[in-house]
């Protein structure tokens, strides 16, 4: 659906999986690589555009942080800086940084990615690897074997 | 340790593996699902962990096959080892003493003092003799304790006693080490030669090889090679290590002599640019063995493209030496820039940028050893 609005700006209605509609202005949508795309091949015209791999909830995040961004200039840079580690610290929880790095990866946000990637790398640094067995829901797929040789071979991980 | 590079097919196959497990699967309209982690799509794991210090990805390698796979992928480690960049370590009594290559800015704040291990304490002149892949080889303890440290991780041991040196002799001996690894039998080895007597006539020489796999030493029997040309080299440095060999710049002889580490043996002459003054070994950027050379004022480094191909030297970049006390070519870092010495200066020059960073060394003498070393992920 294309709107225009007073100022003359483009809107755009990006459309959740679950079914939950957002519209916003399409300078804000297009910071996502993945909607820039489509809005130039015309996807855009043909209603809303549907993002099967995003939940409302997440999208809205998603949303917050592309109206941030592209309303701000190189001056604010600092500014930016504190907003971006208030955001990250509301997502909180590791699972709710997982959802907003794959709705990043899927838009392809370069600066949300970041972001994020940053975050979580920074959240399992000092882990053990079991804890990032939990943590990314990884199998220990390793025969005794296996693992003796990696233990082996990879001795100086562990001091 | 380093595994034989797998065929891109498997790797395609194991990031096809690892996509068709993680297609998303959707789970925030039912709470009680977020219980349980979604994994990531591969390219948002390896976002991640190239942001994590070397100590984790080595950890991170004991937790499955799948991650260990991606942590040994050649690609990702190549894009891992470009993102990190060289500390200069200067020895000083305690530990080493060491600058980041791109934190010049930061002045005498730039330097870091590294202590030893304590299983490395109150040994006497303990001084590093070699680093890859973030392994620190140090030899000290009247040069009879040899050991391997990796300072991100803490790690640090003692390898087995060296084989005795002949001490029949009255007149001592001059040691060379060098560390490196030996990719035909995916082991790390420490080279130690010892050449006896003076520097004149033939002098006598025995050489050894470490092997981390077997944890021993072995003699080296038929050298072919003249060790005692070795006191020709600059004995504060390490030999570069590039393409499975040690490389020792020998710049009264104009030669390189090179340390085969999967054949055990030296080959020699690796031809040094022709026409050029050739001083040293200067390090290998993209895999390629780097030399310094000058002209009078302008110092060069030149890369051998095909390895022992005299025709394939090429100048990867030259920069202007400031005219005033003479200088010491250093290294040059993976991303081609030059580290050199002047007098109490450790200077850098960014032949792309053409900028000249200096630091005056709050330590050293001309005697101590000086290493390069990073936080490299081994494959």
């Amino acid at each position: 659906m294309s709107i225009t609005t007073e100022n003359n700006e483009k809107m755009i209605t990006l459309m959740s999986s679950d079914g939950e509609e957002f519209v916003v202005e399409e300078a804000v949508a297009a910071q996502s690589q993945t909607i820039k795309h489509l809005i130039e091949d015309g996807c855009s015209t043909e209603g809303s555009i549907p993002l099967p791999n995003v939940t409302g909830r997440v999208l809205s995040e998603v949303i917050q942080y592309c109206k941030k961004h592209s309303s701000s200039d190189d001056k604010e840079e600092k500014e930016l800086e504190a907003w971006d580690a208030e955001f990250v610290k509301a997502a909180d929880d590791h699972v709710a940084l997982t959802d907003l790095m794959m709705a990043a990866n899927f838009l392809d946000i370069k600066g949300l990615l970041d972001l994020v990637a940053q975050t979580l790398a920074n959240m399992i640094t000092g882990k053990s690897p079991e804890e990032v067995r939990r943590m990314w829901n990884i199998k220990n797929d390793f025969t005794p074997e296996e693992a003796e040789k990696v233990r082996k071979e990879n001795q100086w991980a562990f001091e | 340790m380093k595994t034989h590079k797998k065929p891109s097919s498997d790797l395609a196959a194991d990031k096809d593996k690892i996509l068709r497990k993680i297609q998303p699967t959707h789970h925030m309209k039912n709470p009680t699902a977020a219980v349980i982690p979604a994994s990531l799509p591969y390219d948002a794991i390896v976002s991640v962990l190239s942001r994590l210090p070397l100590k984790s990805l080595l950890r991170f390698r004991h937790a499955s096959n799948e991650l260990a796979s991606i942590i040994r992928d050649p690609w990702f480690v190549n894009q891992y080892n470009m993102s990190k960049p060289e500390k200069i370590c200067f020895q000083t009594l305690g530990g080493l003493l060491w600058v980041s290559t791109n934190q010049f800015s930061l002045g005498r704040d730039a330097f870091e003092l590294v202590e030893f291990p304590l299983t490395l304490r109150g040994l006497v002149c303990v001084c590093p003799v070699g680093s890859l892949d973030g392994l620190i080889c140090l030899v000290g303890g009247s040069l009879r304790n040899v050991f391997l440290w990796m300072p991100s991780t803490g790690y640090c041991t003692e390898l087995p006693e060296p084989i005795p040196l002949r001490d029949d002799r009255s007149d001592g001996y001059r040691l060379y080490h060098g560390f490196g690894y030996d990719p035909l039998h995916e082991d790390y080895k420490i080279v130690r030669i010892a050449v006896y007597g003076s520097t004149k006539g033939n002098p006598d020489s025995t050489v050894q090889v470490f092997s981390w796999r077997k944890n021993s030493w072995k003699a080296i029997e038929d050298v072919h090679y003249p060790c005692h040309q070795l006191t020709n080299s600059r004995n504060n440095l390490a030999p570069v290590f590039c393409s499975g060999a040690l490389h020792w710049g020998l710049q009264a002889l104009n030669k390189i002599v090179a340390f085969n580490l999967s054949e055990e043996r030296f080959f020699e002459p690796v031809p040094v640019p022709s026409g050029k003054a050739f001083l040293d070994v200067a390090g290998a950027v993209g895999g390629c063995l780097c030399v310094f050379c000058t002209d009078g004022a302008v110092l060069e480094v030149c890369v051998m493209k095909e390895y022992r191909a005299e025709a394939s030297w090429r100048t990867l970049s030259r920069v202007t030496i400031p005219v005033g006390r003479p200088f010491k070519p250093l290294f040059v870092t993976k991303s081609g820039k030059f580290m050199v010495t002047q007098g109490k200066e450790l200077v850098k020059f960014d032949p792309d940028e053409k900028t000249i960073e200096k630091l005056s060394i709050p330590y050293s003498s001309a005697h101590d050893k000086q290493i390069i070393h990073d936080d490299a992920l081994n494959c």
